[in-house]
C-alpha cells in the first residue's frame, strides 16, 4: 500500500467528519508547509549535531580518565574474587555470574522464571561458593 | 510488581495523547511501523504488539503530544518514606542533563550529577558505569567462547553460534523478540549493564550496604524509554525481588531538579559511592554507537593476545554511519597459538546504529552468508546519547 493510500484509506468509508477535517488539514498544511518544511529540515540538521557534540562529550571524558579498560576495573575484579567466582576472576562461568548477569529471550522466558522461583538466591550463592572454595580447599 | 510495571507490560511505554495532529512527524521515525494512520486528519494510534518503545516519535513530534508512562511518582514516595533507596545514572546521562540547564549541547556534567541525586534524597549513588564494565566481561567471555568453539578447540562445545549480538539495548532486544525471533539464538545472554547493576544492588550491594534487600528500591536514570518496558519484563527477579524497581529518563531526572529548587549550575562536582561505582572509559562510551564494540574490543584484544592495545582508541569502528564494519587483526597469546597453529585472529564486527538498519544483516544470516563475528545493534541512531528519554530542544519554536 502507498503512503498515500494508507492515510487517506478506503473513500467510500469516509465519513462526512473526517472528509471536512481532511479538508481543513489539507488547507492547513498547505499554510503551513514552508514553516514546517524548514522545521523539518533543521530539526534533523540539529538532531545530527547533538548526536556528534554529545558522543564527542564521552569520547573527551574516555580520553581523560586514567583507567579506560573494563578487565582493569578494581572493582569488578573485586567482585568475582569475593562474590560471582570466589578466589578467582571467572567471568560467564559460575551459578551466580549466570543467574544475576544472564537471562534468556523469546518463547525461553517463562521456563526461566519458574527456574528463579525453584531455586532461591541463598541457594544459588550456596552452591557457587561451595564450587569455588570447595575447589580450592580441596587444591591445597 | 507495582501496577505501573503491569501497565506498562500490557500498553507499552509510549501513548499519543489527545490533539494529535496527525501531521506524520511520529510515523517517519518509527522503526517498526507501529504508529497507525486511521485516515486523512484522524488521530495517530500506538499498536503496543509492534511498539518497541523506544520513544523516537516522542522526540520527533514538533507538537509534544507524544508521552512515556511516568514513575516518578513512585520514586519520590519510596524517597519520603525512608528505604534505602539506591540509584544508577547511564553513561550517556551526564552528557545531557546539563543542557535542561541551559548548559552547551556534550557538556560533562558527571559530577553535578551526582551531588543533584544526592540532594533529591536518593540514599545511595552507584554508577551504570561500573555494570558496563562487567557486561564488556561477560559478554566478552561468552564471545571468546563463541569463536573459540568455532575454531575447533576443546572445551567450548556448548557455546553459542556465531555471530553474536549486543544484547544491551532494550529496543533492539524487543525488535528481535517480535520481528525475529530466528535470531534469538545470536543475541548474547548477557543482560543489559542496568540489569546486571539491579540485580547486583539486591544481592551483592545489600550485604555490604547491611540493609536488607527487602528496604532497598532500586532506581535507573536512563536515556531511554525502552528502559521502563525492560525493568518491568517478569523474569527479571533474579535478586529474589525485582531487580529494577523504577526507571526515570534524562527529562524526568532534570523536571525533578527543577521542581526542586535545586540550582544544577551551582552544585558542587559530587563523587560516586564506592563498591559498584567506579567504571573505566570503555564503560563511558557505552553511550555512543560503536562504544560497546569498542570498549569488548580492548578488552578482547587483552585477553586473546595478553598484551594491552598500543592505541585504545579504535578508529575503525567510530563514526555514525547507518552500518559500519571492521576487521580487527588480534594475535594470540601463547596457549592460543600452541592451540591452534595459528599466529592470530581475524575478528569481523559491524556496527549498527538505528534498530532498521539491521535488516540487511539478518538477512545475510538466514542466507548463511553472514561472516561477521559480533554486531553492536543500537535502536536509536547515534545510540543512547540520542535516546528517547533525553532533554529535548524546544527552543526550535
Amino acid at each position: 500500500m502507498s503512503h498515500i493510500e494508507r492515510i487517506i484509506g478506503d473513500p467510500a468509508t469516509i465519513t462526512r467528519r473526517e472528509a471536512i477535517k481532511g479538508a481543513v488539514t489539507v488547507v492547513i498544511s498547505a499554510i503551513l508547509a514552508s514553516g514546517i518544511g524548514t522545521f523539518a529540515i533543521s530539526s534533523i540538521e540539529k538532531a545530527k549535531k547533538y548526536i556528534t557534540t554529545r558522543i564527542g562529550g564521552l569520547y573527551s571524558q574516555d580520553a581523560g580518565m586514567t583507567l579506560r579498560v573494563s578487565h582493569a576495573n578494581p572493582e569488578v575484579i573485586t567482585l568475582y574474587e569475593t562474590f560471582l567466582s570466589p578466589g578467582a576472576v571467572a567471568p560467564a562461568e559460575s551459578e551466580l555470574s549466570h543467574r544475576l548477569l544472564h537471562t534468556v529471550y523469546g518463547s525461553d522466558v517463562e521456563h526461566h522464571i519458574a527456574h528463579l522461583k525453584e531455586v532461591s538466591i541463598e541457594e544459588a550463592i550456596e552452591e557457587t561458593d561451595a564450587s569455588y572454595l570447595g575447589a580450592a580447599h580441596a587444591a591445597e | 510488581m507495582s501496577s505501573i510495571c503491569e501497565d506498562i507490560l500490557a500498553n507499552g511505554v509510549i501513548t499519543i495523547t489527545g490533539e494529535c495532529k496527525g501531521c506524520d512527524a511520529c510515523v517517519k521515525q518509527c522503526p517498526t511501523g507501529a504508529i497507525t494512520v486511521n485516515g486523512l486528519g484522524t488521530k495517530h494510534a500506538i499498536d503496543p504488539e509492534k511498539c518497541v518503545n523506544c520513544g523516537r516519535c516522542l522526540v520527533a513530534c514538533p507538537f509534544g503530544r507524544i508521552q512515556d508512562v511516568s514513575m516518578v511518582e513512585d520514586v519520590k514516595a519510596a524517597i519520603a518514606a525512608g528505604k534505602t533507596v539506591v540509584v544508577q545514572p547511564a553513561p550517556a546521562v551526564r552528557v545531557a542533563l546539563a543542557e535542561a540547564f541551559g548548559a552547551e549541547v556534550g557538556t560533562n556534567a558527571e559530577g553535578k550529577m551526582f551531588s543533584a541525586l544526592r540532594e533529591l534524597g536518593f540514599t545511595v549513588v552507584y554508577d551504570t558505569l561500573f555494570s558496563a564494565d562487567l557486561t564488556i566481561m561477560e559478554e566478552g567471555y561468552e564471545l571468546l567462547g563463541r569463536i573459540f568453539k568455532s575454531l575447533g578447540l576443546p572445551g567450548y562445545e556448548n557455546a553459542g553460534v556465531l555471530p553474536q549480538f549486543t544484547s544491551c539495548c532494550p529496543g533492539w532486544v524487543r525488535y528481535a523478540e517480535l520481528f525475529h525471533p530466528e535470531i534469538l539464538p545470536n543475541l548474547s545472554t548477557a543482560k543489559s549493564p542496568m540489569m546486571m547493576l539491579g540485580a547486583l544492588i539486591k544481592t551483592y550491594g545489600a550485604k555490604n550496604l547491611g540493609v536488607n534487600p527487602a528496604d532497598v528500591y532500586s532506581v535507573a536514570i536512563m536515556p531511554c524509554t525502552a528502559k521502563k518496558f525492560e525493568a518491568s519484563r517478569p523474569e527479571f527477579i533474579s535478586s529474589g525481588y525485582q531487580d529494577v524497581d523504577a526507571v526515570i529518563t534524562t527529562r524526568e531526572l532534570a523536571e525533578m531538579i527543577a521542581e526542586a529548587g535545586i540550582d544544577f549550575a551551582s552544585l558542587p562536582e559530587g563523587e560516586v559511592d564506592k563498591l559498584l561505582g567506579t567504571g573505566s572509559g570503555a564503560g563511558v562510551i557505552f553511550g555512543a554507537t560503536g562504544g560497546v564494540m569498542e570498549a569488548a574490543l580492548r578488552t578482547a584484544y587483552a585477553v586473546v593476545s595478553g598484551e594491552e592495545l598500543a592505541v585504545l582508541e579504535i578508529d575503525a569502528v567510530r563514526g555514525e554511519g547507518a552500518l559500519r564494519e571492521a576487521t580487527i587483526t588480534i594475535p594470540l597469546n601463547a596457549d592460543l597459538k600452541a592451540a591452534t597453529g595459528a599466529e592470530s585472529v581475524d575478528v569481523k564486527v559491524a556496527i549498527v546504529s538505528g534498530v532498521e538498519n539491521v535488516e540487511p544483516v539478518i538477512e545475510q544470516i538466514n542466507a548463511g552468508t553472514c561472516d561477521y563475528h559480533f554486531i553492536e545493534v543500537m535502536n536509536c541512531p547515534g545510540g543512547c546519547i540520542n535516546g528517547g528519554g533525553q532533554p529535548i530542544e524546544h527552543s526550535i519554536f
